[in-house]
């Protein structure tokens, strides 16, 4: 890592900030005293309430130990004293900026253990709602980074289209944040006129925006500095893990249930993954710029395909999931959404246990902080994609 | 950066059908497995306790099954037999995967069950989560200890079927419909759902009658207001007529106020 400089257009970057500063103290063979920090539960950088502490020698981060909890709401208890209609419109706040695709999951479940044929155009509309949230939330992030490493400007912009994107999404399904729009059996009801031409158009300045997003952050060389080689993750480490979504993505393994065990439409599509190589900050991040155009190719893919024809199936007022067990994994924008479902033939699950991206990805942040930098720990934290209400649930 | 299309890559043929990786478990180790059971295309397969890292393990290791991705572990209270640890193993490179099932030994007093962490690394917090929450005490693990998800000095194990949800013990379910989790004659999880014990039968039938009454008062009022609107236009100068019917609309009105609705 060290020993070569990247140049980038004529510059002479600081190659392997963490790394390099490690070598250094550790040769001077200085006695220091570990030192033991406490961050958060409250800081800006954690996106929510995670609490960190953190061993220093010198600056150098020689173990750290995320403490989780302070979001846990009890959601899977709550979940089973609810029935099946209800719990779609809980399951969309744990990780409130993918709310559809939690409520996608639940249903899948349901509909799994129910042997439902969901109509067809229901299922394409599910895609479509799906893949704007994964924008969505790809935004949030986007701009949050940005915010992170010291440029204010990307959030405004990355909140200007989260705005728009609400706008037409709150249209069609009456919510901003927490959509509520699935349905055991299909969908609350069908895209309102002119939907699909308000999702055409903004399909097509989303594209122009993202390059704007890629010149804005890629086109600094502080960004740069401070994003490549920071925080690399080995793919079997990721894997082991349970490590999903953008942040496994960066390693170069194309792990993505949309390719691998497709649900809804997504067999009929053409799935693009976008995967990274070293698996370090600016991977992670190339990779979620990347996703958002590769989502657009599916939405623009759903504008041409979507079939007419009803969006619901006909559902007694309460569901009544046969007895059993299924578990079923969505591709949640953050990552591998699990739902394991056991019914005991009642209105209400007997157990749901929600296996959210975040978790995993958050449990494996010891590897790539331990051994870097206090200062990279932003940098790290920011990329390793994750949502504090998605870790405790 | 490089993209990988979902045309490029189709299911590999290495992928094993669900039967098949029973058969290979059942056959690799026989003392181990208990039962195994496809449901809507999933294997699951029962495991003896003791032997589940090396389940686990063989999993992992063994060429033709290649489960390297720990995927979740989900603790499931299984009422008198006490508790049961479900662990999905998956695979990305023959993109398969098996449910794992294990029962805890020591029943509902004292769970317990070897660790998966020697096998997977990721295993650590989701064993720490299913201890939080049940209370199945995972023999071998680094540190099951602080509580991760609830605080420290937390009593109790918040999805035991016995842990009551203490909003729903204190306040009763807003809804005109409880949802009630069991019909049959419930066995020892009945005080674990407290779900119905909301508004009672008579409550909740005369809360219904009361709300009819309303809707045929309300009626009847809006029929009056109605017909001494159509009286007044079609009368014009009869003041002293459509007088008196404003009168006894007003009468009405009054007797239609939301305190009798409540007392009825």
């Amino acid at each position: 890592m060290s020993e070569t400089l990247p140049q980038e257009g004529g510059v002479m970057l600081p190659g392997g900030p963490g790394e390099a500063m490690s070598v250094e103290i550790r040769d001077r063979s200085l006695v220091t005293q570990e030192m033991n920090l406490n961050i958060g539960p409250q800081h800006p950088a954690t996106h929510g309430v995670l609490r960190v502490v953190i061993d220093l020698d010198g600056e150098v981060i020689v173990r750290a130990r995320p403490v989780i909890g302070y979001m846990h709401r009890g959601f899977e208890k709550l979940a089973e004293v609810r029935d099946y209609r209800q719990i779609i419109a809980l399951v969309n706040r744990h990780d409130w900026i993918s709310a559809f695709c939690n409520e996608l999951g639940v249903a899948l479940a349901v509909e799994r253990l129910m042997e439902l044929e969901v109509p067809t155009r229901a299922q394409w509309i599910r895609v479509l709602m799906g893949e704007w949230n994964r924008i969505l939330n790809h935004l949030m992030f986007i701009g949050s980074f940005g915010l992170e490493l010291g440029a204010i400007t990307p959030v405004f912009f990355s909140f200007r289209e989260r705005e728009d994107i609400q706008a037409f999404l709150e249209s069609a399904t009456g919510g901003r944040l927490h959509f509520t729009y699935c349905r055991v059996g299909g969908l609350k009801e069908d895209l309102p006129r002119g939907f699909l031409d308000a999702s055409r158009q903004m399909a097509q300045t989303m594209r122009s925006r993202n390059d704007e997003y890629r010149q804005l952050l890629l086109g600094n060389e502080i960004f740069h500095a401070r994003t490549k080689g920071v925080g690399a993750l080995a793919p079997d480490v990721a894997i082991d893990y349970g490590v999903t979504g953008p942040t496994l993505h960066a390693t170069g393994v194309a792990e993505d249930t949309r390719l691998t065990e497709p649900y809804c439409v997504y067999d009929q599509l053409d799935v693009s993954v976008p995967v990274g190589t070293n698996g370090d900050s600016y991977d992670r991040f190339v990779v979620l710029l990347d996703r958002i155009d590769a989502s657009l190719d599916l939405i623009e893919q759903v504008h041409e395909g979507l079939p007419g024809g009803p969006v619901n199936l006909k559902m007694p007022k309460t569901v009544k999931a046969p007895k059993g067990a299924v578990y079923v994994r969505t591709e949640n924008p953050l990552g591998q959404g699990g739902y394991y479902l056991v019914s005991d033939g009642g209105k209400t699950p007997w157990r749901m246990r929600m296996r959210t991206p975040s978790f995993s990805n958050i449990q494996m942040v010891p590897e790539l902080l331990e051994g870097s930098l206090l200062s990279d720990m932003i940098a790290i934290l920011g990329s390793v994609y994750f949502v504090v209400g998605d870790v405790d649930r | 950066m490089p993209t990988v299309r979902s045309s490029e890559t189709p299911p590999p043929a290495t992928r094993l059908a669900p039967e098949a990786i029973g058969a290979l478990l059942a056959e690799r180790l026989p003392e181990a497995i208990v039962a195994t059971t496809v449901a809507h295309g999933q294997l699951t397969v029962d495991v003896v306790p003791e032997h589940l890292p090396r389940v686990a393990a063989l999993c992992k290791r063994e060429k033709a099954l290649g489960m390297d991705f720990f995927d979740m572990m989900a603790g499931v209270d299984a009422d008198e037999d006490g508790f049961s640890v479900v662990t999905r193993l998956y695979s990305t490179r023959h993109r398969h995967e098996v449910l794992l099932r294990a029962l805890a030994e020591g029943g509902r007093e004292a769970p317990r069950l070897p660790t998966l962490t020697g096998v997977y690394r990721g295993a650590n917090w989701h064993e720490r989560e299913a201890y939080d929450m049940y209370g199945i005490t995972f023999e071998g693990h680094p540190g099951l200890e602080p509580r991760i998800l609830t605080v420290e000095n937390f009593e109790g194990w918040p999805l035991r079927k016995d842990f009551l949800l203490t909003t729903r013990e204190i306040k009763p379910w807003p809804g005109e419909k409880v949802p009630k989790p069991k019909e049959e004659p419930a066995t020892s999880d009945e005080a674990a759902q407290p779900a119905d014990e909301g508004p009672s039968e008579e409550e909740r039938a005369a809360a219904k009658k009361a709300k009819a009454e309303r809707a045929k008062q309300k009626a009847a009022e809006m029929r009056a207001k109605k017909r001494a609107q159509r009286e007044a236009e079609a009368g014009g100068g009869a003041t002293a007529s459509g007088g008196a019917s404003e009168s006894g609309k007003a009468g009405d009105g009054a007797g239609d106020e939301p305190e009798e609705g409540g007392s009825a």
